[in-house]
């Protein structure tokens, strides 16, 4: 997963609600200059959103970072979200639709993972979370049976 | 020497501190201001009032256009009104949720919410995010949801035949 020639990482911080409206701002530029569509740009800045509110209101706090990929036949963008925060005790549960600790409508993870074609949750209770979204220009057919 | 270079030093220190202070203050005194300016109730009939949602739209600032509209819901004895996200450029599920907070409050106040300008990408994410909108009544177009509200309370528009002939 770490194709050779690829453009440099971004990384922003998420600390408050405008840190929010940055990254949103940076991943839509970003998606625009990769040759997303206006339907895939709109659903990578919502993945995004979701994501990074998780990393602010669950996570205490973090960063994200955006990566432009080429792996050759497509091109796409990986946003990676980093916290250090208290991490998810039941992974299985957080991704539920509908389950949510914060008070939102418990879409966050699940609705994101819904968004973008690659999908990964690293966590460790007390370590922190990472979550990793990968989107393509053009959608890989074969790469995700029974998801959805 | 060294004192007086120390306390240079130290007055500039407390000058640069002061003016980035004052700089804060005023970013943030603006904010307060575009808050209040962004989100105009505006009464498009009688019984009938509109808020153009722009830009993000984040607790803070949905909670002064839901403030803003339950008044004027109340001061323009309004029926009908109608939130219009044309200039919204994300949906998502704090804002969606937001929305739906807006529209019951409107609903207990006696008024119907109506919910437009859903374009096309936003309307796609939104289902694929999982978001029910289905207790939220939308027209595509401020036109269509203005439409909606005259025909709902029995006012008809028509062209006149001079307005046609003018055409």
């Amino acid at each position: 997963m770490q194709p050779s020639g690829q453009a440099t990482a971004t990384s922003l911080p998420i600390g408050s609600d405008a840190d929010l409206a940055w990254v949103r701002q940076h991943v839509r530029q970003c998606a625009a200059q990769l040759g997303f569509g206006l339907v895939q740009q709109t659903k990578l800045v919502t993945a995004a959103s979701e994501l990074a509110r998780n990393t602010l209101v669950h996570g205490g706090g973090g960063r994200a970072e955006i990566t432009p990929l080429d792996n050759g036949r497509t091109r796409g963008l990986r946003m990676r979200f980093i916290d250090s925060g208290p991490g998810i005790r039941d992974l299985e549960l957080a991704m539920t639709d509908g389950y949510t600790s914060g008070g939102g409508l418990g879409l966050g993870l699940s609705g994101a993972r819904r968004l973008v074609h690659e999908f990964g949750v690293d966590t460790e209770p007390g370590r922190g979370t990472t979550v990793t979204a990968v989107a393509w220009v053009a959608p890989v057919p074969s790469s995700r049976p029974g998801v959805g | 020497m060294l004192a007086l270079t120390l306390l240079l030093c130290t007055l500039r220190l407390v000058v640069m501190e002061t003016a980035l202070d004052a700089n804060a203050e005023l970013i943030e005194r603006q904010r307060q201001q575009l808050l209040e300016v962004a989100t105009p109730v505006i009464k498009l009939w009688e019984g009938t009032v509109a808020v153009p949602l722009i830009g993000t739209l984040d607790s803070a600032r949905s909670q002064v256009v839901m403030e803003s509209l339950l008044e004027a819901i109340v001061d323009q004895r309004a029926r009908y009104a109608i939130l219009d996200i044309t200039g919204v450029p994300t949906v998502d599920s704090l804002v969606a949720q937001h929305l739906m907070k807006t529209v019951a409050a409107a609903r207990l106040m006696g008024a119907e919410c109506i919910v437009s300008g859903i374009r096309p990408a936003i309307a796609q994410t939104i289902v694929q995010l999982g978001i029910d909108l289905g207790t939220v009544l939308t027209r595509a177009s401020l036109s269509d949801a203005l439409a909606y509200a005259l025909s709902k309370q029995g006012i008809e528009v028509s062209r006149t035949d001079a307005g046609a002939s003018a055409r």
